[in-house]
């Protein structure tokens, strides 16, 4: 029986999951607030080209992220959402990459010692059956659903690594 | 400012928090509310705007909403009401042992300054406006859920 609210990787809203970890050198109050402060992105984030705040009050945020194209074609802007108390940001994009009907996501910080935090990043998506079929076929190399967990999952190392990256070059 | 206001709903907390939930029937309960647009919606995250009906005129709100069934909504207000800096807040439903649903409403806000186009009243007289609105309206959702 449930007793308790859900978060987002536990809601049955979403379909699909993926959960990445690494440990940041850090302590988790400089982890968290690295997560949470949108203000300094640009500044330590090379792949960031702007930053748009429209709402941010402490604990909620609304935001649009101008990133580079992977493929070196034009920059992307995702808008996002955010809810973020110490220790747990949720995030979700309400107009999601084509290949997807919803997607978000939950960063979760540990304290391991004052110099150390466990950091999971978990992403929730739908798939958009038809696109996602189109953008990333189905062949010997796995199913349309595996290729676009893949491509989160790589996302969220991506993402982990560059943060232990830019972390471990302040500790 | 935080303030809270509660109620008891003779109906179970599913068709309880429904109720509260679906905003596309708010009109129908709240008659101060004049139109619901929900622009998003994944079934734990919505976006949404809502115009209410004011004395000073009509108002457009628009924010998100995180929808924890059966136990809790999460409500922030991206556009607040004009006199508004901040309006965020929380639905709690629990259901108790005898029967029937308990529901908290509660609201954090701050206000503009006067300068900033805010009311010219304290936060704390502004609360109990805001308080008699929030009573009122658990007592139309009160009527609606228990005629079902």
């Amino acid at each position: 029986m449930i007793t308790a609210p859900v978060s987002i990787d536990t809601s049955p809203a979403f379909n699909h999951s993926c959960i990445r970890k690494s440990t940041f050198p850090v302590g988790p109050e400089r982890a968290y607030e690295a997560l949470f402060d949108l203000t300094q992105w640009e500044r330590l984030l090379p792949h960031i080209l702007r930053i748009d705040i429209s709402y941010d009050d402490g604990q909620y945020q609304e935001f649009l992220m101008t990133v580079k194209s992977e493929t070196d074609g034009a920059p992307m802007t995702v808008r996002s959402v955010r809810s973020c108390i110490p220790g747990v940001i949720e995030f979700f994009q309400p107009e999601p990459p084509a290949f997807l009907l919803h997607h978000g996501g939950v960063w979760r910080f540990k304290a391991l010692d004052k110099d150390a935090t466990e950091v999971t990043i978990t992403h929730v998506w739908n798939l958009h059956p038809e696109r996602a079929s189109q953008i990333f076929p189905a062949d010997e190399h796995g199913s349309t659903e595996d290729k676009v967990a893949r491509t989160l999952a790589g996302h969220s190392c991506i993402t982990l690594q560059t943060w232990q990256d830019i972390l471990g070059s302040e500790s | 400012m935080q303030i809270s206001e509660g109620i008891t709903i003779d109906a179970p907390i599913d068709r309880t928090y429904a109720a509260f939930a679906d905003l596309d029937r708010w009109p129908e309960i709240l008659p101060d509310t004049l139109a619901v647009d929900i622009t998003y919606f994944d079934g734990y995250n919505q976006e949404f705007s809502m115009t209410v009906e004011r004395p000073g005129g009509d108002e457009t709100v628009s924010g998100f909403r995180y929808c924890r069934p059966p136990f809790e909504l999460e409500l922030f207000q991206t556009t607040p009401p004009p006199v508004m800096k901040r309006m965020s807040g929380l639905w709690k439903f629990a259901e108790l042992p005898a029967g029937g649903t308990e529901v908290v409403a509660t609201r954090r806000f701050s206000l503009k300054t006067v300068e900033e186009g805010g009311p010219a009243v304290t936060e704390e007289l502004f609360a109990t406006t805001l308080r008699t609105i929030l009573r009122t309206n658990l007592e139309l959702f009160k009527k609606a859920v228990e005629r079902e």
